[in-house]
């Protein structure tokens, strides 16, 4: 197992070197000069070479490359273009507030659509699980920024119970929380459904029937946990969508996070704000795809990673 | 969930997905149509024609791509310029007003009501709500921005103030536009008692006589506005407020008290000969009124103004210069450049669409051609091509699309593109596997011992028989590219944000959301029909080309 980790982090490294090579190149291969970005376009011609010597443009490219890695390694992603800001602080503190959403998104959405799922299965055909297949039918094709957006207008612009926007407590997190996690709630739903009755189909499902077994004993005991094992995998798999979604969703909210300094960057060039965010986010996923195997080989004990 | 069962019962029988393949080779190698009684395609039609949502999907998607086809030529209006300057006169009638003539008489004191003789004083409140001008039979008021100001009507010492509001919906709650008060009696003697009648007009032109009516209107006004304490006109002299079947407040104020004498209760005494003021201030609006008293007001030459009527106070005027409401007209209203939503909508789906079909289209080139490669050669290739795509895959959609546009900047062209490049590891990856098990099927085998080169085994043999796999992709991936797409444009990432472009619209819509929803709603609601159209669609199609490939 610990050879496997190992083996996992060091595969890592090349994937990660590749994404941060890609999003260094972009600063140099994007119209729009750095120092015009951070000095504005009036400079006159002599003050505009010292600068650029002075930032360090003038190196050859790989010279550049690998200053900037020395510095990310050590943990300083440099300031921003626009606000002179230092970026690795100010990650430091939006990471927070992404954590925190996507968190709370991601645990109500898979206890939601665990419970629904199971119900659904168990009273299939019923009404509540025609309704449930039909929303998460629904639920992927309704962009979840319009939803958001709605949201809003009728709990908070018309009906006045949440703050529209912003950071604050418990009630700005209810929004945004709900709509990110909706549609993860209805992927788990609809998955742990299907799975508990493709299980319950099983031949030692029948068995412990035949024995004598109550229902309830069979569904929670025998069939729930196996039937949990891809579920795992999948839910775990979401959270790294649902952080994609929460780009959106922190824009239409305005939720000072990781995702909507994301697109400030990129509206406004801030190159490193952008190269920043895209390594991070590179290895957050990586990160979430290892835990996610690790998880699913200790749940299943078929799968013995070597 | 009727699809359910039929997919259910479909799958038991897992024949038809594979005689499907067969079939199709058969006809690329000019098998004669009449020795052969199965026909996959009738047999796929056969299915699919059982799916009523697929079907349903289908149709819908037909009349979207006529719609966006046709789009130039359908739209009632240009959806790039204010929509102002394109209304017909028929228009301007069926819009409701952006200005109103309130018609203006006099009530003399030998009770006669008569045309007035000259213009009276007119006075906005605001105006940059309402504009206001006045002639001698009316008062004309035109409409600046949404809002709600007074009017002020006078002539000599008789005024009356009218409530005006700018609204965007001509389906607004009525409010009380004026209080008409007149004297009862045309002359009243000394001691004797006045009595006042009033009337509320209503700004939908209903005039309220019965005053617990009023007073229903001024309490249904005042839970809607809250607490507000904006009156037209100022109480001036002695003041009485009386408070009548506990809701309505009438406050009298009296400026000649030698005159008139106001009691507790709100009854009118006259005290002495002349001609009194009297104030009467209701629901916000008051109305100065002079009650001749005695008879050398009776013997006066000529009858005095004692109060104003009015006709027509539908005061309730229509801000035509943005945001209107959806209307037989703007079926959609109009947004904040007062721009047609309904014929934005309209183009917006060429612009969708195009982000839709031609990125997956794109990708799923690139993505299939990979595939067969990988899936057919096996080896050192496949393994590199796995690994590729599953990296890519191993970040969500939007992300990466994100990243590409970081890369390549914004733009129309750069999200096709940043659509595509998650669509090919989607694509591969599917048609990989297909590929697979195609390759091993006797007749690949019968094709390689006879020396056909590998190209034409792939794109005559192999490709056919994954070609089931890749349309049933092709239809769901073509909706979570609007979704993306709109997405990327709602960001800002999508170039030009006044372009009709269902999620330029959207982030257009997103700065004036507090006041007026429907930009929101329409666009938003135009891209859940075509991506759910396209997700049944590719539902129907897998259920119908291959109950085996199911999520």
């Amino acid at each position: 197992m610990a050879t496997y980790i190992v083996r996992r982090l060091l595969q890592m490294i090349p994937i990660l070197l590749i994404v941060s090579i890609l999003a260094f190149l972009f600063v140099h291969l994007t119209p729009g000069d750095p120092i015009r970005i951070m000095y504005g376009i009036e400079i006159d011609q002599d003050t505009y070479q010292q600068l650029r010597e002075r930032e360090g443009f003038n190196d050859p490219l790989p010279v550049q490359y690998v200053r900037y890695m020395g510095n990310v390694v050590r943990g300083d992603f440099g300031v921003s273009y626009r606000t002179r800001a230092n970026v690795s602080s100010e990650i430091g503190r939006r990471f927070i507030n992404t954590f925190v959403l996507a968190s709370v998104s991601m645990i109500w959405a898979t206890l939601a659509g665990l419970v629904v799922g199971i119900i659904s299965a168990v009273k299939r055909n019923s009404l509540l699980d025609r309704v449930v297949m039909t929303l998460s039918v629904a639920s992927i094709s309704i962009p979840s920024f319009w939803l958001g957006l709605l949201l809003m207008q009728v709990f908070a612009v018309r009906l006045g119970w949440l703050p529209t926007s912003g950071i604050g407590g418990i009630r700005h997190l209810i929004m945004p929380a709900f709509v990110l996690g909706a549609t993860v709630a209805a992927i788990v739903a609809r998955f742990t459904r299907s799975s508990l009755l493709e299980t319950l189909g099983e031949d030692y499902i029948r068995t412990a029937r035949a024995k004598g077994q109550i229902r309830r004993n069979v569904i929670f005991k025998h069939a729930l946990r196996n039937a949990l094992i891809p579920v795992v995998t999948m839910t775990g798999l979401q959270f790294g969508f649902l952080i994609g979604g929460a780009i959106a969703i922190e824009t239409v909210f305005s939720w000072p996070g990781l995702g909507s300094y994301l697109i400030d960057g990129i509206i406004n060039r801030d190159y490193p704000v952008v190269q920043a965010l895209i390594m991070l986010f590179s290895l957050q996923f990586l990160g979430v795809n290892l835990l996610v195997d690790l998880t699913y080989a200790y749940l299943n004990p078929q799968i013995r990673y070597s | 969930m009727k699809n359910k069962s039929e997919k259910q019962a479909k799958s038991v029988s897992p024949l038809p997905g594979e005689r499907t393949t067969p079939g199709d080779d058969h006809r690329e190698n000019g098998g004669g149509e009449k020795e052969k009684p199965y026909s996959p395609f009738k047999d796929f039609v056969k299915k699919f024609s059982k799916q009523k949502m697929a079907l349903i999907a289908f149709f819908a998607i037909a009349i979207i791509i006529v719609v966006a086809i046709l789009a130039p030529i359908i739209v009632p209006f240009d959806p790039t310029v204010d929509v102002l300057s394109q209304y017909s006169q028929e228009d301007q009638d069926q819009l409701g007003d952006n200005r109103i003539n309130i018609g203006y008489q006099w009530v003399l004191s030998d009770g006669s009501v008569v045309e007035a003789t000259r213009v009276p004083m007119v006075d906005s409140g605001n105006r940059r709500v309402v504009n206001a001008r006045g002639s001698a039979d009316s008062i004309t008021a035109t409409a600046v921005n949404e809002g709600e100001t007074f009017v002020a009507v006078s002539h000599e010492n008789v005024t009356n103030y009218l409530r005006i509001v700018v609204t965007q919906s001509q389906f607004y709650r009525p409010i009380l536009t004026a209080v008409e008060v007149t004297p009862g009696k045309d002359y009243f003697a000394p001691g004797e008692e006045i009595t006042l009648e009033i009337k509320g007009h209503l700004s939908d032109g209903e005039v309220l006589e019965d005053r617990s009516e009023i007073a229903r209107v001024i309490e249904e006004m005042e839970e809607l506005q809250g607490s507000q304490d904006t009156t037209g006109g100022r109480i001036v002299g002695q003041q009485v407020e009386t408070v009548e079947e506990g809701v309505l407040g009438i406050i009298f104020g009296n400026m000649d008290e030698e005159i008139l004498t106001i009691e507790e209760d709100g009854r009118i005494i006259a005290a002495q000969e002349g001609v009194g003021t009297v104030q009467v201030s209701l629901g916000g609006l008051s109305t100065v009124v002079q009650i001749p008293v005695g008879p050398t007001a009776l013997g006066q030459a000529e009858p005095i103004v004692t109060a104003f009527q009015f006709q027509e106070t539908e005061a309730q005027l229509v801000d035509l210069y943005k945001h209107q409401p959806p209307s037989t007209l703007h079926f959609f209203g109009t947004d904040h450049q007062n721009r047609d939503i309904f014929s934005r909508v309209l183009v917006g789906t060429r612009q969708t669409l195009t982000i839709g079909f031609v990125s997956v289209i794109l990708g799923a080139l690139l993505g299939t051609t990979l595939g067969l490669i990988a899936g057919y050669y096996g080896g050192r290739i496949d393994s590199l091509l796995t690994r590729a795509s599953d990296v890519l895959l191993a970040f969500p959609g939007v992300l990466l699309a994100i990243a590409v546009i970081a890369i390549l900047g914004p733009g129309i062209i750069n999200i096709i593109f940043a659509v595509a490049v998650f669509t090919v590891p989607i694509f591969l990856r599917i048609v990989r596997s297909s590929a697979m098990s195609v390759k091993n099927m006797t007749y690949v085998e019968a094709a390689k011992s006879i020396g056909v080169k590998d190209y034409v085994i792939i794109f005559r043999h192999i490709l056919p028989g994954t070609l089931s796999v890749i349309i049933v992709y092709l239809t769901m991936r073509i909706g979570t590219a609007i979704i993306i797409g709109a997405v990327l444009s709602y960001l800002g990432l999508g170039g030009d944000i006044t372009a009709p472009e269902w999620g330029a619209m959207l982030n257009a819509a997103k700065d004036n959301s507090r006041n007026v929803f429907h930009p929101t709603l329409f666009p938003g609601l135009a891209i859940v029909m075509t991506v759910l159209a396209f997700n049944l669609l590719g539902d129907g199609l897998r259920d119908a080309l291959d109950p085996k490939l199911k999520d």
